[in-house]
């Protein structure tokens, strides 16, 4: 994978400043991490409150940072140490929940967050997941399986070229063309939501 | 919003932009909202088809730059200037009082600072008037004399030269000599 690159240059643009690039580089893990902080934690606010907390905590260590790392490798472990901590602090740890950088990773978007949530936000995103479905089935299927195997096999556009039979360029442009499509679809919905 | 901009975000979403394409469409995304716009809702559909979406954490963005760029917490207030410039100049002039004054405090001898100032300055070799009664302790009014010019001496070197209290006496001394700060 070759997603160190693009952490790399925003995370040069954010050490120089640039708002931009900050917000590129928070948007880029944003769901993530509150995906992760919500393995710890169910309340929808405490949640973003430990979230927020952890990339605070990481973009001011960042001139420390000096990527022998992956960024994203190195935000988990704010993250994990943010929400651990907060659990430690409230001394309501439950029991066989331990979860490091490796396991995190794995474990990523295992488990849905249901409970505490309001029932608007609750609305919207499923409205949301069910748009972004139907505009996945209704994709052609190279595009569609390009996606896929981009999306949840994390494969490089070189090994999909490699099991799709065709060069990298097409495989790079039918990624991009499912993303504009479910994107046409769902822009309405989120211009709705926000 | 070309759409050759449009393709290099998405490769660059998957980190198979080249460097070039990369740090144009990063910079383009500087200028252009309308990209950045594009960018979220990529992430918004890649977050929600892996299950990650789990929380919308709308604004945390802006209250995450605004907690890195807000201004630091104020450091345990001091004591206003003023209030510090009126006790070291009521402290010195005190001072200068009690040393200028040979005669006891009760006697209502204390010349006010003002006054002070107004007064030509002093000459080094100043002499007290003589007391007339030894002291208790054995002190000749001899030793209390050389004491006090002494004294005078170091207060008016130290409101020539030295630093702190001294710039009281410093503006004092000037005044006194026509020339004021």
């Amino acid at each position: 994978m070759q997603a160190k690159n693009t952490d790399q240059e925003l995370v040069r643009r954010v050490k120089r400043g640039d708002r931009s690039a900050f917000d590129l580089l928070f948007v880029r893990y944003q769901h993530k991490i509150l995906s992760l902080v919500g393995r710890f934690f169910s309340d929808p606010e405490e949640i973003e409150d430990i979230a927020q907390e952890a990339f605070v905590k990481a973009f001011r260590a960042l001139p420390s940072f000096r990527g022998e790392s992956a960024f994203y490798t190195w935000l988990y472990r704010i993250a994990i140490n943010t929400a651990k901590n907060h659990l430690a602090v409230k001394a309501r740890r439950p029991a066989g929940v331990d979860v490091d950088v490796e396991d995190a990773q794995l474990l990523d978007g295992a488990h849905a967050l249901r409970e505490g949530e309001g029932p608007e936000a609750a609305l919207a995103r499923d409205q949301l997941a069910a748009e972004i479905e139907r505009g996945i089935a209704d994709l052609p299927d190279d595009l569609r399986n390009a996606l896929a195997l981009r999306e949840f096999d994390c494969l490089s556009y070189e090994q999909i070229a490699a099991i799709m039979e065709c060069p990298v360029g097409t495989v790079r442009s039918r990624i991009f063309r499912a993303r504009e499509t479910i994107d046409r679809r769902i822009r309405p919905l989120l211009e709705r939501q926000s | 919003m070309p759409e050759k901009l449009r393709e290099a975000l998405s490769a660059a979403m998957d980190g198979e932009a080249g460097q070039f394409e990369l740090r144009r469409s990063f910079d383009e995304a500087g200028r252009d909202p309308r990209l950045l716009a594009v960018w979220e809702r990529y992430h918004e559909v890649s977050a929600t088809w892996r299950g990650e979406r789990r929380v919308a954490g709308r604004g945390m963005k802006d209250r995450v730059w605004q907690a890195l760029h807000a201004p630091p917490p104020l450091p345990k207030p001091a004591r206003p200037w003023r209030v510090s410039f009126a006790a070291v100049s009521v402290a010195a002039g005190l001072t200068i009082a009690v040393l200028l004054d040979p005669e006891p405090a009760d006697e209502g001898g204390e010349a006010p600072v003002g006054q002070l100032a107004e007064e030509p300055p002093l000459p080094a070799q100043f002499v007290a008037p003589e007391a007339s009664v030894p002291l208790q302790d054995g002190t000749s009014p001899q030793d209390m004399q050389r004491m006090r010019a002494y004294m005078m001496h170091h207060v008016q070197h130290r409101a020539l030269h030295g630093p702190g209290l001294s710039s009281f006496a410093k503006l004092v001394t000037h005044v006194a000599d026509g020339h004021p700060e």
